[in-house]
């Protein structure tokens, strides 16, 4: 009987100690808030392929680099209403969709323009084709798509980074790759 | 196998891996952060004159309020001087002498005590300067009497009175935007 109370009690202090668990991207949170600015950039370093990865699967590759700077600054100045620490690679995701939507709303003439007047080389259009095709597929395929195929991450990392769950993320990879063959031309 | 690759990259798939060098060129290259917005500080709050509004505007009606009871008061005042004096009285108490009751021959048995009744007497009391408000009638007279000099000062200070006016009208028609409307209104016609 007394076996069985410490069993349980040895079950409910792991959970709680799971439930405690502090990610390294949420100890890099707590820095921040003390002060520190290294740890802004190794945030940065950590996060930024995601980041530019979900902007490009929105904008103009041009725009790309400053709107990921305009999300980081952003998130700095905003890091207060960041509940859960362990969320903020979510966070940042969230905060980089929004950014573009707001961007491809302002500006929505001229991103096409740039697009089209780009025109050099046979790997340049067979490149812009592939993410215009990767572009034109449902979001939650563009995201994960951009990151596996143009940041070069690997499942678990999209999960780890974007805070999503690896299943869902596997089974984004698979349909947003079948898609793409298809709007591709390639056989599988 | 060619599932694995593009989940964790083990194993090979060359469809995949075509994609990925074709991409490469628009892989994030790493730059250096961006640079940290200067430390906001906390500006003092502003200051609220909501209270100071307040008390000026209760301080004013406080004045504006006594100034009227003030003269109503004196008005009253003055009224009751004009022609009162004779409803007032005074109470007095005069000596009379009463005559025996009895019917039997006086004897004389000293002094009489002296019997007293009070009676009400009329007390005059002296008018007050009576103060009489100016009506609009004797306003509109009033310059008529004015010294030249007194007239010239009248006629500055109307002038100042109705460019004030003006102004304080198109102040008051600025916040309404009646401007804008009587703007717009021009260029219509």
């Amino acid at each position: 009987m007394t076996s069985d109370l410490f069993l349980f009690a040895g079950r409910g202090g792991e959970k709680s100690a799971a439930s405690r668990l502090v990610t390294p991207a949420a100890r890099l949170v707590e820095r921040i808030r003390a002060g520190e600015e290294e740890a802004f950039g190794e945030l940065y370093k950590v996060f930024a392929p995601m980041v530019h990865g979900i902007v490009l699967a929105r904008l103009p590759r041009d725009e790309v680099d400053d709107i990921v700077q305009d999300v980081f600054i952003a998130a700095y100045k905003n890091l207060s209403s960041l509940r859960d620490d362990n969320a903020v690679g979510g966070w940042l995701a969230m905060i980089a969709r929004n950014r573009a939507t707001e961007f491809f709303r302002q500006a929505r003439q001229t991103e096409e323009l740039i697009e089209a007047t780009d025109t050099r080389g046979d790997s340049r259009s067979r490149a812009r084709e592939i993410l215009s095709a990767i572009r034109s597929c449902p979001e939650a395929y563009r995201d994960t798509l951009v990151l596996r195929l143009v940041e070069g991450m690997t499942g678990p990392e999209i999960a780890e980074r974007t805070g999503l769950t690896p299943e869902s993320v596997r089974v984004n990879l698979h349909r947003g790759m079948r898609l793409l063959r298809q709007k591709l031309g390639i056989e599988v | 196998m060619k599932e694995d690759y593009l989940w964790n990259k083990t194993g090979s798939d060359t469809g995949i891996e075509q994609l990925e060098n074709a991409l490469a060129q628009f892989r994030f290259n790493a730059t250096e952060p961006p640079t940290l917005p200067a430390k906001i500080l906390a500006l003092p709050e502003k200051r609220s004159y909501g209270f100071f509004k307040l008390g000026l505007v209760f301080a004013v009606s406080l004045v504006v309020v006594g100034s009227i009871v003030w003269m109503r008061f004196t008005t009253i005042n003055s009224s009751a001087g004009f022609g009162d004096s004779a409803k007032q009285s005074e109470v007095r108490d005069v000596p009379v002498s009463i005559p025996a009751v009895d019917s039997k021959p006086a004897i004389d048995s000293g002094p009489r005590e002296k019997h007293f009744v009070r009676t009400v007497q009329p007390v005059r009391i002296a008018a007050r300067p009576i103060r009489i408000v100016a009506g609009r009638s004797q306003i509109k007279t009033q310059p008529e009497k004015l010294t030249r000099e007194e007239k010239y000062a009248y006629g500055q200070l109307m002038l100042a009175l109705a460019i004030t006016s003006n102004e304080l009208k198109i102040v008051r028609d600025k916040i309404n935007g009646r401007e804008e409307r009587n703007a717009a209104d021009d260029r219509q016609k």
